[in-house]
């Protein structure tokens, strides 16, 4: 600080200089609404030091732009004035914390991009003295003032001052900055929690990947997401799920090698770029998050998001944005698996129908709901047709397959998550239809009669493989009245059907259905 | 009764004088800009602000008063001060308020020094 002399002139100033900036210490710090606050003290400086106009441009990083955020003795400034600050410029205001004159900036190398591109706009703005607002390497503004009255200079002693005020500003906006990130990581931590409910609802691997990827595009504002199962045996990727695509993104389309993602899941890293030279063609994009999705230790896929919308377009992703598709991947893991182990748990591998004991106890659940409202409850068996042939003349692999094509036609006509369909023991099959009458089950059971014999499985030596199924069809509350009566009463339609010839469809207490193309 | 501030204006000639009564702090200021103001867009051009019932003022008012200048100023007007203490005056002229208006002790004074 330069010396001046203690003159009862340089001692008065002082003294109102020092009760000013008292006043804005306590404004700063006491009033909790920045924007009101920062012009109060723009209007203290003012009347503190006598200069005729002020201004505090606030810069954000987002938008690497700086907005006019309070302004005194400029009535006719423009509601909305924003500059736009080069990266190099917004350096050197950092490393140059102190007053910086005009003529100062001017001779600056690393100021002419941040001058010459704003001219215009500078020119209504004071152009004195400027102080950059810095705390903690944060670049928040400039305070801009102009000339004191009568063209009055501040004096050294002045300025110190004024940069007191000048880090006191920069201070409360670092703290407002903190708040906010603060009200944001809240917000964000919220709807991770809601997402991880969603995704813990479901036990259906599927319909779980599907909400994920559509919430972590959510949750990162980015435009498109995507999740990719990885097979730690064949070390071949799938794509399983993906949202925002303006193109159909197919497995095809896709591929199974992809050598961006292999450091994800051979260690623990993330993978971000922010170049589309990085990124595969097909995704057709700009920037990319991606994260492994672990379980056990084990990466059994990638979670990834793309093109991140960053206000001004698309942007890279952050490092909070690493935090919480990492904290979404791992909740998302425990789901997967526990999706898994259900599946494990009660899904016949061979058929991918559910298995006797899970049945049983879907039964027993849905005969009492059928009871208690009085609602139909239809139950399906179905056995195929000379199996036994099959394997005796193809072998068990065909055998297996056949089983598995008939399976497959079940699983895809019955109603997903409303119908049960099951693997009952050997070749015979089950499905339990809830809500259903006697027509109703005959329609289904029909359909799939006719499916199956409809499809063509190729044989071991390349001809033609002929499968049919028998069906018998019993419902509650017209046949019986309870789970166990529905069961035998399905069996007897079934040996009906196969005593009146197989391939048809039998309705307990009537005659074998012909054969119908519905 | 430092929060209660009041300003009345009286008229002398083509000369508004206000008297302000009170703490010239940012509502108090405000009252003042406001009436000026008012008194400048009806065409008063020479105004007196005696402050000899305002004994605190803090940096807002100080920049409200400057504002007050300045607008004066822009129409070719003048303004001068009264019944200021001496802390106040003193104030002003560091500022360098008095360079732009008049201070003087009376009422009186003051008109003569616009005429």
């Amino acid at each position: 600080m330069p010396t001046a002399p203690l003159t009862p002139d340089f001692i008065d100033r002082l003294l109102i200089g020092l009760a000013g900036l008292g006043e804005m210490a306590a404004e700063i710090t006491s009033n909790p609404d920045v924007k009101g606050s920062l012009r109060t003290v723009l209007r203290m400086i003012k009347g503190t030091f006598g200069v005729t106009r002020a201004a505090l441009i606030h810069y954000t990083p987002e938008t690497k732009r700086l907005t006019l955020a309070a302004a005194v003795g400029m009535e006719s400034a423009p509601a909305t004035t924003t500059l736009r600050l080069p990266e190099r410029s917004m350096r050197w205001w950092i490393d140059h914390d102190r007053p910086v004159s005009r003529s100062e900036a001017e001779r600056a190398a690393e100021l002419r991009p941040f001058l010459g591109q704003n001219q215009d706009l500078l020119r209504g703005l004071p152009e004195v003295l400027w102080f950059p607002l810095v705390t903690k390497g944060n670049f928040y503004g400039l305070l801009m003032l102009s000339e004191g009255l009568g063209g009055r200079e501040a004096t050294d002693t002045e300025q110190e001052l004024l940069g007191v005020i000048a880090r006191q500003i920069s201070s409360s906006l670092y703290n407002h900055a903190l708040k906010f990130q603060l009200q944001l990581k809240v917000l964000e931590l919220q709807r991770l929690q809601e997402i991880s409910r969603l995704l813990h609802m479901s036990l259906n691997r599927e319909t779980i990947v599907g909400a994920l990827v559509e919430n972590a595009v959510s949750l990162l504002d980015a435009r498109r997401g995507l999740l990719v199962r990885f097979d730690p045996l064949t070390e071949a990727y799938e794509l399983e799920a993906s949202f925002g695509f303006p193109f159909p993104l197919t497995s095809e389309r896709f591929g199974r090698e992809q050598p961006w993602l292999d450091p994800l899941v051979t260690s623990e890293e993330v993978g971000r770029w922010d170049d589309p030279l990085g990124l595969p063609a097909a995704l057709d994009s700009f920037s990319c998050l991606a994260v492994p999705v672990r379980v056990h230790d084990q990466a059994v896929g990638v979670l990834a998001v793309l093109d991140h919308e960053d206000g001004m377009g698309i942007g890279p992703f952050s490092d909070g944005h690493v935090e919480l598709l990492t904290s979404l991947a791992a909740q998302a893991a425990a789901s997967i698996e526990n999706a898994r182990l259900f599946e494990l748990a009660t899904v016949d591998g061979l058929t991918k129908l559910y298995i006797r004991r899970f049945f049983e106890q879907r039964f027993a659940d849905e005969t009492r709901r059928a009871l208690r409202y009085g609602s139909p409850l239809s139950l399906l068996m179905i056995d195929i047709d000379h199996f036994k042939r099959f394997n005796d003349t193809y072998g068990h692999a065909t055998g297996d397959e056949v089983l598995r094509l008939v399976a497959g036609v079940i699983r895809k006509t019955v109603r997903e998550d409303v119908d049960i369909p099951a693997r009952y023991g050997g070749e015979e099959m089950l499905v339990l239809s809830p809500e259903t009458d006697a027509e109703g089950a005959m329609r289904l059971a029909e359909r799939i009669r006719h499916a199956i014999e409809t499809t063509e499985l190729p044989g071991p030596e390349g001809q033609t493989l002929q499968v049919t199924v028998s069906v018998g069809v019993a419902t509650l509350p017209d046949h019986a009245a309870t789970d166990e009566a529905l069961l035998e009463f399905a069996d007897q339609a079934l040996y009906r059907s196969k005593r009146a010839g197989r391939n048809r469809v039998t309705l307990f207490g009537s005659a074998p259905a012909p054969q119908e193309v519905p | 009764m430092i929060n209660q501030f009041a300003v009345t204006v009286r008229r002398e000639g083509d000369v508004a004088v206000l008297h302000t009564d009170g703490y010239v702090n940012n509502l108090g200021g405000e009252k003042i800009g406001e009436q000026a103001n008012a008194l400048i867009a009806g065409g008063t051009t020479k105004l007196v602000i005696d402050m000899e019932k305002s004994t605190v003022i803090n940096s807002i008012g100080i920049s409200i008063l400057i504002e007050v200048i300045e607008k004066v100023q822009e129409v070719g007007g003048a303004l001068a001060f009264c019944g200021l203490t001496r802390t106040i005056a003193k104030t002003f002229t560091i500022m360098g308020l008095a360079q732009f208006a008049a201070i003087r002790d009376t009422e009186a004074e003051a008109i003569a020094a616009l005429s």
